[in-house]
C-alpha cells in the first residue's frame, strides 16, 4: 500500500448511472396557493383560459393567408432564381424553397388551411436531399407553388371543395408526368 | 390524487422559434393561457445569450428566470437541438433540469429519436392546437420523470413507461455500484 493512501477509506467507485429526482418546481409554482378540487373535477388549465386561447388562435388564423402572403413570394422569387440559375445557385434556391416548403407545411393546418400543408408537405418531400435539380423536377416545383398559390389569394380553408380536389388532382397529375417521364 | 386549478400568473416560459407569424401566435396562446411572462427569441442562439446572462447573474435570476422552454427544431445559426444540448449539457446552462417543449412539423423517427437522445422532455407536432399545447404543458407539470445520467446521456428518462405487471424496484437501482439516486 502506498503512503499517500494510508489511512483513507477505498475509494467508492463511480456509479455508472445516476438517477436524479429532481423537486417538481413548476407543478409547486402553478398551484401555490391553490386548493385541491373537489373528487372527480379534473385539474390543469381553466376552461375560460382554453377559450381565450382558442380565440387568440382563432384570430390569428384569420390573418394568416394575408401574413403568408410575403412567405408566397419569396416562394415564387427563389423559383424564379431557380429557373434562371444553374448548378450551385438552382440548387441554393431549391434549397431555400425546401427550407420554406418546410415552414409552410407546420403552418397550414394549425390555421386551417390542411391544403397549404398537403401541398407544401409534397413540395418539401419533391426538394430534400436533391442535388442535381433538372428542368422537369423545376416544372413540378413550380406546380407545387402554383397550387399553394391559388389556396392563399383564394383563401380556400378546409379542403377546399371542388376547387380543392382540383388542385389537388392537377398537382397529381404534374408529379405522375414527372416520375413516368 | 387530487387534482389542482393551474395558475401561471408566476410562470415564465421562453418561447424560441424563427418565423414571426408562429412566434407572436405562440406569444398570444400562452398568455391567453395566464402565463404571467413570455420571452421571444429568434433563434438558438438568442436563447443561449440570454440563459448564460441568466446563469452569470444570480442576483437577477428571479427577474430573469425562466420556467420552461418552447422551441421550434429548425433555426439558424443555433437550431434546437443545439439549444436542447447546452440546456442539457453545458456547465453554463443554468439549470440542466429545465423542461424543453420542441416543437416542430418535422417529425420524422429521426428527429424525434434525435431530441429524445439529447434530453427533450416533450414534443410537440406541428400544427398544433390549443389543446395540443395545454396537453404537453400538463404533461410536463403532471408526468415529470427522473433523469438519468449515464456514460452516454443525460436528460428525462426515456423509458416512458414501465413493463405492465412488473412491480419490483427500479432495475437500475438494485446494485449500490452501478447506480446512485440523488434528490434534487
Amino acid at each position: 500500500m502506498s503512503d499517500d493512501k494510508q489511512g483513507q477509506p477505498p475509494a467508492k467507485p463511480q456509479a455508472k448511472t445516476r438517477i436524479f429526482k429532481p423537486r417538481n418546481k413548476l407543478k409547486a409554482k402553478v398551484t401555490a396557493g391553490q386548493s385541491p378540487l373537489p373528487p372527480g373535477e379534473e385539474g390543469g388549465f381553466s376552461r375560460a383560459a382554453l377559450e381565450k386561447a382558442e380565440a387568440e388562435l382563432a384570430e390569428a388564423a384569420a390573418r394568416y393567408a394575408e401574413w403568408a402572403r410575403t412567405t408566397l413570394d419569396e416562394l415564387l422569387e427563389f423559383y424564379r432564381e431557380a429557373s434562371a440559375g444553374a448548378g450551385d445557385v438552382r440548387q441554393e434556391a431549391v434549397r431555400k424553397i425546401s427550407r420554406i416548403a418546410h415552414e409552410l407545411r407546420g403552418q397550414g393546418g394549425t390555421f386551417g388551411y390542411p391544403l397549404v400543408t398537403s401541398f407544401a408537405s409534397s413540395l418539401f418531400r419533391f426538394t430534400e436531399n436533391e442535388s442535381a435539380i433538372s428542368d422537369e423536377r423545376l416544372l413540378v416545383i413550380k406546380a407545387h407553388c402554383d397550387a399553394i398559390r391559388v389556396v392563399l389569394l383564394q383563401n380556400i380553408t378546409g379542403d377546399g371543395g371542388e376547387i380543392g380536389q382540383a388542385l389537388v388532382k392537377a398537382l397529381q397529375q404534374a408529379i405522375a408526368k414527372f416520375q413516368t417521364a | 390524487m387530487a387534482a389542482f386549478r393551474y395558475d401561471f400568473s408566476a410562470v415564465s416560459v421562453m418561447v424560441v422559434e424563427d418565423n414571426d407569424y408562429i412566434r407572436s401566435v405562440l406569444f398570444g396562446v400562452l398568455q391567453s393561457l395566464g402565463c404571467g411572462k413570455v420571452s421571444k427569441f429568434k433563434d438558438g442562439k438568442e436563447a443561449v445569450d440570454y440563459l448564460q446572462l441568466m446563469s452569470m447573474s444570480p442576483e437577477r435570476a428571479g427577474a430573469l428566470g425562466v420556467d420552461f422552454v418552447i422551441t421550434d427544431m429548425l433555426m439558424e445559426p443555433v437550431d434546437g437541438f443545439g439549444l436542447l444540448k447546452w440546456i442539457r449539457m453545458s456547465k453554463d446552462s443554468p439549470d440542466r433540469f429545465l423542461p424543453v417543449i420542441m416543437i416542430s412539423g418535422f417529425v420524422d423517427r429521426d428527429a424525434l429519436a434525435r431530441a429524445r437522445d439529447l434530453g427533450v422532455t416533450e414534443f410537440l407536432a406541428k400544427p398544433f392546437s390549443v389543446s395540443s399545447v395545454a396537453k404537453k404543458i400538463e404533461a410536463v407539470i403532471e408526468r415529470p420523470r427522473p433523469f438519468i445520467r449515464s456514460e452516454t446521456y443525460f436528460g428525462p428518462d426515456r423509458r416512458r413507461t414501465r413493463l405492465a405487471g412488473y412491480n419490483g424496484p427500479e432495475r437500475r437501482e438494485q446494485t449500490e455500484a452501478d447506480c446512485e439516486v440523488v434528490y434534487e
